[in-house]
Protein backbone atom coordinates (compact mmCIF):
# COMPACT_ATOMS: atom_id res chain seq x y z
CA UNK A 1 0.00 0.00 0.00
CA UNK A 2 1.13 3.32 -0.97
CA UNK A 3 1.82 6.21 1.89
CA UNK A 4 -1.11 7.56 2.52
CA UNK A 5 0.32 11.68 2.49
CA UNK A 6 -0.64 13.77 5.34
CA UNK A 7 -2.94 13.51 8.35
CA UNK A 8 -2.99 15.54 11.98
CA UNK A 9 -3.64 13.60 14.73
CA UNK A 10 -5.71 14.34 17.43
CA UNK A 11 -5.33 14.22 21.24
CA UNK A 12 -7.27 10.97 22.33
CA UNK A 13 -7.51 9.32 18.79
CA UNK A 14 -6.76 5.71 18.26
CA UNK A 15 -3.75 5.20 16.29
CA UNK A 16 -4.72 2.35 14.32
CA UNK A 17 -2.18 0.01 12.43
CA UNK A 18 -3.20 1.58 8.99
CA UNK A 19 -2.32 4.86 10.09
CA UNK A 20 0.90 3.69 11.47
CA UNK A 21 2.11 1.90 8.09
CA UNK A 22 0.65 4.11 5.61
CA UNK A 23 1.26 7.78 7.22
CA UNK A 24 4.43 6.94 9.01
CA UNK A 25 6.06 3.63 8.21
CA UNK A 26 5.63 4.18 4.68
CA UNK A 27 6.49 7.76 4.28
CA UNK A 28 9.84 7.99 6.42
CA UNK A 29 13.32 7.24 5.17
CA UNK A 30 14.24 3.79 5.67
CA UNK A 31 17.66 2.57 6.76
CA UNK A 32 18.86 -0.89 4.86
CA UNK A 33 22.37 -2.08 5.18
CA UNK A 34 22.18 -3.22 1.29
CA UNK A 35 19.92 -3.76 -1.69
CA UNK A 36 19.04 -6.96 -0.71
CA UNK A 37 17.77 -6.79 2.86
CA UNK A 38 15.77 -3.71 1.21
CA UNK A 39 14.64 -5.84 -1.41
CA UNK A 40 13.56 -8.79 1.21
CA UNK A 41 11.59 -6.38 3.51
CA UNK A 42 10.00 -3.90 0.85
CA UNK A 43 8.89 -6.89 -1.98
CA UNK A 44 6.38 -4.72 -3.45
CA UNK A 45 7.60 -1.22 -2.88
CA UNK A 46 5.02 1.85 -3.62
CA UNK A 47 5.76 4.56 -5.93
CA UNK A 48 7.64 7.86 -3.81
CA UNK A 49 8.99 4.96 -1.08
CA UNK A 50 12.67 6.04 0.00
CA UNK A 51 15.24 4.06 1.91
CA UNK A 52 18.88 5.01 2.75
CA UNK A 53 21.14 2.25 1.67
CA UNK A 54 24.37 1.58 2.99
CA UNK A 55 27.03 -0.62 1.60
CA UNK A 56 26.49 -4.48 2.53
CA UNK A 57 26.27 -6.24 -0.97
CA UNK A 58 26.74 -4.33 -3.98
CA UNK A 59 26.36 -1.23 -3.25
CA UNK A 60 29.37 0.42 -2.71
CA UNK A 61 28.54 3.92 -2.06
CA UNK A 62 25.54 4.99 0.47
CA UNK A 63 22.68 6.25 -1.94
CA UNK A 64 19.48 7.96 -0.61
CA UNK A 65 16.96 5.98 -3.23
CA UNK A 66 13.05 6.57 -4.48
CA UNK A 67 10.71 3.92 -5.69
CA UNK A 68 9.48 5.67 -8.97
CA UNK A 69 6.66 2.94 -9.70
CA UNK A 70 9.39 0.62 -11.33
CA UNK A 71 12.56 0.54 -10.44
CA UNK A 72 15.11 2.27 -6.73
CA UNK A 73 16.79 5.42 -7.87
CA UNK A 74 18.49 7.58 -6.35
CA UNK A 75 16.68 11.54 -6.75
CA UNK A 76 19.15 13.72 -8.01
CA UNK A 77 20.59 14.18 -11.39
CA UNK A 78 24.29 12.95 -10.98
CA UNK A 79 25.03 9.69 -8.53
CA UNK A 80 28.76 9.19 -7.63
CA UNK A 81 28.89 5.49 -8.77
CA UNK A 82 33.13 5.19 -8.16
CA UNK A 83 36.06 7.07 -6.40
CA UNK A 84 39.21 5.81 -6.09
CA UNK A 85 42.54 7.87 -5.26
CA UNK A 86 45.87 6.84 -6.35
CA UNK A 87 49.40 6.86 -5.94
CA UNK A 88 52.35 6.14 -8.20
CA UNK A 89 50.39 3.61 -10.33
CA UNK A 90 50.33 2.57 -14.13
CA UNK A 91 46.75 1.83 -14.43
CA UNK A 92 43.56 2.89 -12.90
CA UNK A 93 41.09 0.10 -13.08
CA UNK A 94 37.19 1.03 -11.85
CA UNK A 95 35.21 -1.95 -12.11
CA UNK A 96 31.51 -2.58 -12.14
CA UNK A 97 30.73 0.87 -12.34
CA UNK A 98 28.68 0.68 -15.76
CA UNK A 99 25.54 -0.66 -15.32
CA UNK A 100 22.24 -0.36 -16.81
CA UNK A 101 21.45 2.33 -14.37
CA UNK A 102 22.64 5.15 -16.77
CA UNK A 103 23.21 5.41 -20.46
CA UNK A 104 25.64 8.09 -19.75
CA UNK A 105 28.35 8.99 -17.58
CA UNK A 106 30.46 11.89 -16.29
CA UNK A 107 33.93 10.96 -15.01
CA UNK A 108 36.48 13.65 -13.26
CA UNK A 109 40.35 12.54 -12.58
CA UNK A 110 42.98 14.58 -11.73
CA UNK A 111 46.47 13.49 -11.74
CA UNK A 112 50.13 14.59 -11.70
CA UNK A 113 53.12 12.15 -13.11
CA UNK A 114 55.85 11.26 -10.21
CA UNK A 115 58.83 11.53 -12.93
CA UNK A 116 57.77 12.99 -16.14
CA UNK A 117 56.33 16.08 -17.63
CA UNK A 118 53.53 15.22 -21.13
CA UNK A 119 52.58 12.29 -20.49
CA UNK A 120 49.71 10.99 -21.82
CA UNK A 121 46.56 9.71 -19.86
CA UNK A 122 44.38 6.94 -22.04
CA UNK A 123 40.95 5.19 -21.71
CA UNK A 124 40.30 1.47 -22.17
CA UNK A 125 36.92 -0.23 -21.52
CA UNK A 126 37.18 -2.84 -19.43
CA UNK A 127 34.37 -5.97 -18.86
CA UNK A 128 34.27 -9.02 -16.30
CA UNK A 129 37.87 -7.84 -15.18
CA UNK A 130 39.41 -7.79 -18.42
CA UNK A 131 40.69 -4.74 -20.24
CA UNK A 132 39.58 -4.64 -24.01
CA UNK A 133 42.04 -3.37 -25.79
CA UNK A 134 41.94 -4.06 -29.60
CA UNK A 135 41.23 -1.67 -32.37
CA UNK A 136 37.95 0.02 -32.07
CA UNK A 137 38.75 3.28 -30.39
CA UNK A 138 38.47 6.14 -32.72
CA UNK A 139 39.47 9.30 -31.77
CA UNK A 140 40.29 13.03 -32.16
CA UNK A 141 42.10 15.44 -30.22
CA UNK A 142 43.38 19.08 -30.43
CA UNK A 143 46.20 20.42 -28.09
CA UNK A 144 47.15 23.83 -28.10
CA UNK A 145 49.84 25.72 -25.69
CA UNK A 146 49.95 29.28 -26.08
CA UNK A 147 49.82 29.70 -29.69
CA UNK A 148 50.58 26.37 -31.03
CA UNK A 149 48.02 23.91 -31.77
CA UNK A 150 48.37 20.30 -32.92
CA UNK A 151 45.36 17.71 -33.73
CA UNK A 152 45.95 14.41 -33.73
CA UNK A 153 43.23 11.44 -34.58
CA UNK A 154 42.92 7.80 -35.71
CA UNK A 155 39.87 5.19 -36.55
CA UNK A 156 41.61 2.15 -35.23
CA UNK A 157 43.39 3.01 -32.21
CA UNK A 158 43.98 0.99 -29.16
CA UNK A 159 42.45 3.80 -26.91
CA UNK A 160 40.66 6.89 -26.05
CA UNK A 161 43.14 10.21 -25.21
CA UNK A 162 41.67 11.53 -21.93
CA UNK A 163 44.09 14.02 -20.57
CA UNK A 164 47.66 14.84 -20.44
CA UNK A 165 49.78 15.01 -16.82
CA UNK A 166 53.18 16.43 -16.05
CA UNK A 167 55.17 16.67 -12.82
CA UNK A 168 54.02 19.62 -9.77
CA UNK A 169 50.77 20.60 -10.31
CA UNK A 170 48.20 18.47 -11.21
CA UNK A 171 45.64 18.03 -13.81
CA UNK A 172 42.07 18.17 -14.49
CA UNK A 173 39.84 16.45 -17.03
CA UNK A 174 36.08 15.87 -17.41
CA UNK A 175 34.53 13.37 -19.72
CA UNK A 176 31.60 12.18 -20.57
CA UNK A 177 30.75 8.21 -21.67
CA UNK A 178 27.86 7.42 -23.19
CA UNK A 179 26.51 4.16 -23.73
CA UNK A 180 29.48 2.25 -22.07
CA UNK A 181 27.55 -0.24 -20.87
CA UNK A 182 24.89 -0.52 -23.55
CA UNK A 183 25.30 -3.35 -26.96
CA UNK A 184 25.83 0.04 -28.57
CA UNK A 185 28.08 1.84 -30.05
CA UNK A 186 29.75 4.35 -27.02
CA UNK A 187 30.41 8.28 -27.69
CA UNK A 188 32.76 9.94 -25.71
CA UNK A 189 34.52 14.06 -25.16
CA UNK A 190 36.99 15.23 -23.07
CA UNK A 191 38.17 18.91 -21.76
CA UNK A 192 41.36 18.31 -19.99
CA UNK A 193 44.20 21.05 -18.99
CA UNK A 194 47.39 21.12 -17.01
CA UNK A 195 50.41 23.24 -16.56
CA UNK A 196 53.88 22.05 -15.86
CA UNK A 197 55.62 24.24 -13.17
CA UNK A 198 56.19 27.89 -14.22
CA UNK A 199 55.52 26.82 -17.67
CA UNK A 200 52.53 27.45 -20.09
CA UNK A 201 49.12 25.87 -19.46
CA UNK A 202 48.39 23.12 -21.93
CA UNK A 203 44.66 22.48 -22.97
CA UNK A 204 43.69 19.14 -24.33
CA UNK A 205 40.13 18.21 -25.64
CA UNK A 206 38.35 15.74 -27.88
CA UNK A 207 35.99 13.02 -29.02
CA UNK A 208 36.03 9.15 -29.38
CA UNK A 209 33.47 6.71 -30.58
CA UNK A 210 34.01 2.56 -30.12
CA UNK A 211 31.47 0.85 -32.72
CA UNK A 212 32.33 -2.47 -31.22
CA UNK A 213 28.45 -2.56 -29.72
CA UNK A 214 29.27 -4.33 -26.58
CA UNK A 215 27.90 -3.60 -22.72
CA UNK A 216 31.43 -2.97 -20.99
CA UNK A 217 31.51 -2.54 -17.19
CA UNK A 218 34.45 -1.34 -16.14
CA UNK A 219 37.05 1.10 -17.12
CA UNK A 220 40.85 1.90 -16.94
CA UNK A 221 43.08 5.09 -17.18
CA UNK A 222 46.48 4.47 -18.36
CA UNK A 223 49.65 6.80 -17.70
CA UNK A 224 50.82 6.09 -21.24
CA UNK A 225 54.46 6.83 -20.97
CA UNK A 226 57.21 7.51 -18.65
CA UNK A 227 57.02 7.79 -15.26
CA UNK A 228 53.51 6.66 -12.77
CA UNK A 229 50.44 8.89 -11.96
CA UNK A 230 48.80 10.21 -8.81
CA UNK A 231 45.84 11.89 -8.16
CA UNK A 232 41.85 11.02 -8.01
CA UNK A 233 39.37 9.65 -10.42
CA UNK A 234 35.25 9.92 -10.03
CA UNK A 235 32.82 8.09 -11.74
CA UNK A 236 29.04 9.99 -11.65
CA UNK A 237 26.12 8.18 -13.44
CA UNK A 238 23.99 10.62 -14.88
CA UNK A 239 20.29 10.22 -14.41
CA UNK A 240 18.03 9.02 -17.76
CA UNK A 241 14.56 10.68 -16.25
CA UNK B 1 62.35 -4.21 -16.83
CA UNK B 2 63.32 -3.85 -13.44
CA UNK B 3 60.60 -1.54 -12.09
CA UNK B 4 57.59 -3.08 -11.06
CA UNK B 5 54.60 -1.69 -12.80
CA UNK B 6 51.00 -0.98 -10.17
CA UNK B 7 47.50 -1.22 -10.75
CA UNK B 8 45.43 0.44 -8.50
CA UNK B 9 41.86 -1.69 -9.13
CA UNK B 10 38.87 -0.15 -7.70
CA UNK B 11 35.49 -2.80 -7.69
CA UNK B 12 32.66 -0.89 -7.10
CA UNK B 13 30.55 -4.15 -6.68
CA UNK B 14 32.47 -4.26 -3.16
CA UNK B 15 33.78 -1.01 -2.65
CA UNK B 16 37.34 -2.63 -1.88
CA UNK B 17 40.30 -0.86 -3.56
CA UNK B 18 43.40 -2.98 -4.04
CA UNK B 19 46.88 -2.51 -5.31
CA UNK B 20 49.05 -5.40 -7.39
CA UNK B 21 51.53 -5.36 -9.81
CA UNK B 22 50.37 -5.42 -13.59
CA UNK B 23 49.99 -8.89 -15.81
CA UNK B 24 51.59 -9.80 -18.48
CA UNK B 25 48.71 -9.37 -20.44
CA UNK B 26 48.05 -5.65 -19.21
CA UNK B 27 51.81 -4.90 -19.49
CA UNK B 28 51.44 -6.13 -23.05
CA UNK B 29 48.49 -3.78 -24.01
CA UNK B 30 50.61 -1.26 -22.36
CA UNK B 31 53.60 -1.21 -24.43
CA UNK B 32 50.85 -1.22 -27.26
CA UNK B 33 49.42 1.62 -26.30
CA UNK B 34 52.81 3.57 -25.53
CA UNK B 35 54.11 2.82 -28.67
CA UNK B 36 50.85 4.30 -30.56
CA UNK B 37 50.80 7.05 -28.51
CA UNK B 38 54.46 8.10 -29.49
CA UNK B 39 53.99 7.44 -32.84
CA UNK B 40 50.71 9.15 -32.87
CA UNK B 41 52.72 12.41 -31.58
CA UNK B 42 55.76 12.30 -33.42
CA UNK B 43 53.14 13.00 -36.40
CA UNK B 44 51.67 15.61 -34.45
CA UNK B 45 55.34 17.58 -33.79
CA UNK B 46 56.06 16.75 -37.28
CA UNK B 47 52.88 18.83 -38.53
CA UNK B 48 53.84 21.76 -36.16
CA UNK B 49 57.81 21.61 -37.01
CA UNK B 50 56.20 21.72 -40.67
CA UNK B 51 54.07 24.57 -40.54
CA UNK B 52 56.53 26.51 -38.77
CA UNK B 53 59.05 26.04 -41.21
CA UNK B 54 56.27 27.06 -43.84
CA UNK B 55 55.28 30.38 -41.59
CA UNK B 56 58.74 31.12 -41.61
CA UNK B 57 59.42 31.25 -45.27
CA UNK B 58 56.45 33.01 -45.70
CA UNK B 59 58.06 35.96 -43.61
CA UNK B 60 61.26 35.86 -45.44
CA UNK B 61 59.16 36.47 -48.22
CA UNK B 62 58.14 39.53 -46.70
CA UNK B 63 55.01 38.84 -45.32
CA UNK B 64 54.34 40.45 -41.74
CA UNK B 65 53.60 39.02 -38.99
CA UNK B 66 50.42 40.11 -39.06
CA UNK B 67 49.99 38.52 -42.72
CA UNK B 68 51.34 35.30 -41.95
CA UNK B 69 48.54 35.39 -38.89
CA UNK B 70 46.15 36.15 -41.22
CA UNK B 71 46.27 33.02 -43.61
Amino acid sequence: MAGAGKKTFTAGEILTASDTNTYLMEQTVMYFAGTAARASAIPTPSTGMTSYIGTTGTASIPQIETYTGSAWQTPYGMTLVGTVNFTSATSVVLDNVFTSAYDSYYIVHSARNNSANDVGIAFQFRSAGSTIAGTAYQRNAIQSYLTVISATGTNGGAFWNCGIASQVNFSQTTMTVTNPAKALSKAMEFHAAHSQAGATLDTYYGFGSNITNTAYDGMVLVCNGAGTITGTVRVYGLRNS
Amino acid sequence: MSETLKAVVFDAATGETIERPLTADEIANWEVMQAEAEAEKAEADAKVAARESALAKLAALGLTADEVAAL
